[in-house]
């Protein structure tokens, strides 16, 4: 009768033991394909992660209250970059206002929003001065910061970060400040080491990018 | 008499048009017209709708005016090598029984020198001429999007 009793038992508790153990399996793999190891990159829909952050050159830009903008200012928080114009009716105002959404998806990361900014950088000094770019980007939100300086040190940042820009010439001789400006679409993401993390290019999607910027956010830190 | 035979011919000629000028009036449509808000002073704003060209042959928009803005002028975002080229457009063509959707990042109405500041919910009247000289008369609602 015992020996009969026993047999169950071991078979149940084996059963049940194995069950656990599938789950817990499940969950981790689950959790190592969706989040990634520890040391493996997250999985991205939107991003490129550079193998390994890249530090910027010393720069020293204007922010749009005037103020000294330099390596310093990047530290301690993530900063998504964005390179145009304000005279731009189209690519800038649709990235921005994207960026403003990729913001509010974050929401559910209350450390990490409160510890994320948005920098318009002009590549459009002659026309983007400090106060012209405090009404621009204090449109589309408060933690937005607006760039601009002389050209060579707004050169320095677009290169190290693969950025391209080209100026037309003026369309009529009479009005010299209507030019069009091309210039490359890339958001790119800047660590709180202030250093080059990320590039997102060409994706629409605000929810794909937050996703990915929180899995970056949680590899890295 | 003279005056009167005229006007009689005047007349005439207007009463044939007509049907003419009613059929064209429907040729092109216009849909979804709006207009980007944008940060204020700024010198120029996009504009986007789609336009389907019900008519049996091909047309082509010659003109957007508004009273809205100082000038009006076609462009399209052209993305190459990862980027943004903003072009002119100078002949925008609409081929038979099909629509040319404007749209952010492709095709827009780049308008330049608002009258007066533009906020959202603001409308904005617009005329567009198509290459078989018709005239379409929209209006377009101001958006923050």
């Amino acid at each position: 009768m015992n020996e009969k009793r026993k047999r169950p038992k071991g078979q149940l508790f084996a059963l049940v033991a194995s069950a656990v153990i599938a789950l817990l399996l499940g969950y981790f793999l689950g959790n190592y394909f969706e989040y990634g190891s520890p040391d493996k990159p997250p999985k991205l829909d939107s991003a490129t992660l550079l193998p390994q952050a890249a530090d910027l050159p010393d720069f020293e830009l204007m922010d749009q209250n005037g103020q000294v903008f330099n390596n310093q200012n990047l530290q301690g928080k993530w900063h998504f970059l964005f390179f145009g114009y304000t005279h731009c009716p189209d690519v800038c105002p649709t990235t921005l206002l994207r960026l403003t959404e990729v913001y509010n998806r974050t929401a559910a990361e209350h450390d990490l929003q409160a510890n994320t900014d948005v920098i318009f950088v002009s590549v459009d000094p002659g026309r983007d001065t400090p106060q012209h770019l405090k009404k621009y980007v204090e449109y589309f939100a408060k933690y937005f910061i607006g760039l601009t300086g002389k050209k060579e040190q707004i050169d320095k940042l677009s290169k190290a970060l693969g950025i391209a820009y080209s100026i037309h010439p003026p369309e009529a001789e009479d009005e010299p400040d209507n030019y069009l400006v091309d210039h490359s679409a890339a958001i790119l993401l800047i660590n709180p080491q202030g250093q080059f993390q990320a590039v997102f290019l060409g994706e629409q999607d605000p929810q794909k990018i937050a996703d990915d910027f929180i899995k970056i956010a949680k590899f890295v830190e | 008499m003279k005056l009167l035979s005229a006007f009689f011919y005047v007349c005439l000629t207007l009463l044939t048009l007509q049907p003419v000028l009613a059929a064209d009036s429907a040729t092109l449509q216009v849909e979804n017209a709006w207009v980007r808000e944008g940060p204020p002073g700024m010198p120029m704003m996009g504009g986007f709708m789609s336009v389907t060209n019900n008519s049996t042959g091909d047309v082509s928009i010659t003109r957007i005016s508004s009273p809205a803005f100082k000038s009006i002028e076609l462009h399209e975002t052209i993305m190459q090598d990862g980027m943004a080229k903003m072009r002119e457009v100078s002949e925008l063509r609409i081929p038979a029984g099909q629509t040319v959707v404007l749209e952010p990042g492709g095709k827009h109405m780049m308008l330049f020198n608002p009258v007066k500041p533009l906020k959202a919910g603001d409308t904005v009247t617009f005329q567009l001429s198509g290459s078989d000289d018709q005239r379409v008369e929209f209006s377009a609602s101001v958006k923050r999007r």
